[in-house]
């Protein structure tokens, strides 16, 4: 089965080049608007798909915006490492994914959600975070759904009902059960294989664990690992796992967090995925 | 079947025949279903948050996000369409799920169905049925013609309320 798992991941491209510069650059203050356009300029896809959204209806810019330069200015930067992100690996984020009978695209609404939330929670953290690469984790925390939910399929009803009776203490537990590997650690493999820096990979493999983290990376696990958890809550999960699994309350060494603080959250990251939907949808 | 669908914070009333009103995957959020069966007319209202004082701005654009301005919202909708004011609705609720938590700052669900419980008993209403909590997220419809309330899960068998 572990076999079939690598195979898999060995089959999904790379990302485009352009949202790893992008990504490696995420919150570089030196790493301007001007800097930002020459990457997006010499990729024909993403210029297209960035002019495209600043472009949207929703944004209700008057007269076509045909500059990138203007484009980016208009969007803002982590709209634009969004697209990029987002239009960069189809095959990961708009597939529906089987085992967890989730539909197309709801992994992309859920990994949206949680990263806009990732960014509301990064102001909360007690050291520093920055919001941008908060944001970045929260889009790619769950890229390993992609990878395994083809080989849950049609056994949603028996991971349901092990979580449920209390044989398995999360749905990654009965993920790990079925498969040998959960969607963080398949998702760790493909980042991996993708050349992603070392906080990224340790907040896709630990986020339901977040404990297991280095110490270093904890504040960015720890604050994906709330995000997710609170996109679930807020409805955004993807399916048969939303809201199975367990909150790791250590995060209170971490966060400021009380009950109002959080719904604050939920409202903040209900607004900035409104408002980012419809330039990020895709096709 | 003409199904009206809602999103988060969103609110609807229908009164026609074979008509339905549905939510997917309520998660922590709760869905307020109002249902008057002498007129066949029914509401639901799909609530995040159980207060709006945290930003009166947002109340004011998306009334059905909050308990407290769903539930005038909502009744107000029906009022409208039954050209009565509350006598003879049935309230239901379903959703309210949580994370594990063994402390409960990310109880959400439980006290937004605190919150609907409470000020549902403010309006002089109190639900007939609920199927809250648990940890799982639920998708709801009720059926305008019998206000019977349909939930789904994925991994479940359907069930009703
Ligand atoms: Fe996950």
């Amino acid at each position: 089965m572990l076999q079939d798992l690598v195979n898999k991941i060995r089959e999904i491209p790379p990302l485009s080049a352009s949202a790893m510069r992008l990504m490696r650059h995420a919150g570089d203050e030196d790493f301007g608007p001007d800097r930002y356009a020459a990457v997006v300029e010499q990729d024909p896809a993403l210029t297209m798909n960035v002019l495209r959204a600043a472009n949207a209806p929703a944004l209700g810019i008057r007269g076509e915006v045909t500059s990138v330069r203007r484009a980016v200015a208009l969007l803002g930067a982590r709209t634009v490492l969004g697209i990029a992100l987002g239009t960069s690996c189809p095959v990961v984020f708009n597939k529906a994914l089987a085992g967890y009978e989730a539909g197309r695209g709801d992994l992309w609404k859920s990994s949206l959600f949680t990263a806009a939330a990732a960014r509301a929670l990064s102001e909360r953290c007690k050291t520093k975070l920055a919001p941008d690469t908060a944001f970045t984790a929260g889009i790619l925390h769950d890229i390993g759904k992609a990878v395994i939910a083809e080989f849950l399929a049609d056994r949603t009803t028996a991971l349901v009902g092990a979580v449920s009776n209390f044989e398995e203490a999360s749905f990654s537990d009965a993920e790990r059960a079925l498969l040998g590997a959960d969607h963080a650690e398949a998702g760790y493999v493909l980042g991996k294989k993708w050349g992603l820096p070392e906080s990224l990979l340790a907040a896709i493999r630990h986020h339901h664990q977040p404990a297991l983290a280095d110490i270093s990376h904890r504040p960015l696990v720890y604050c994906v690992h709330l995000a997710d958890i609170t996109a679930m809550s807020a409805g955004f999960g993807t399916g048969a796992d939303a809201l199975r699994y367990r909150l790791d309350t250590g995060y209170k060494n971490l966060f400021d967090l009380d009950e109002t603080a959080l719904a604050d959250v939920i409202l903040t990251a209900q607004m900035e995925f409104e408002r980012l939907a419809e330039p990020l949808a895709g096709e | 079947m003409d199904t009206i669908i809602l999103g988060v914070g969103d609110y609807g009333v229908s009164n026609k025949a074979g008509g339905g009103i549905k939510t997917y995957a309520l998660g922590s959020c709760v869905a307020l279903i109002l249902y008057d069966p002498r007129k066949k007319t029914a509401g639901m209202a799909h609530i995040a948050l159980p207060d709006s004082s945290i930003r009166k701005e947002r109340a004011a654009s998306k009334p059905g996000y909050f308990a407290d301005t769903a539930i005038t919202s909502l009744i107000a909708a029906m009022s409208r369409l039954r050209g009565d004011s509350r006598r003879g609705l049935v309230a239901k609720l379903a959703g309210g799920a949580n994370i594990m938590d063994a402390e409960g700052t990310f109880s959400i669900g439980s006290r937004n169905v605190a919150a609907v419980n409470d000020l549902l008993a403010r309006h002089g209403l109190s639900p007939l049925a609920q199927d809250v909590g648990g940890q799982f997220s639920r998708t709801v419809t009720v059926n305008v013609d019998t206000g019977k309330v349909t939930l789904s899960s994925p991994g479940r068998k359907d069930w009703e309320l």
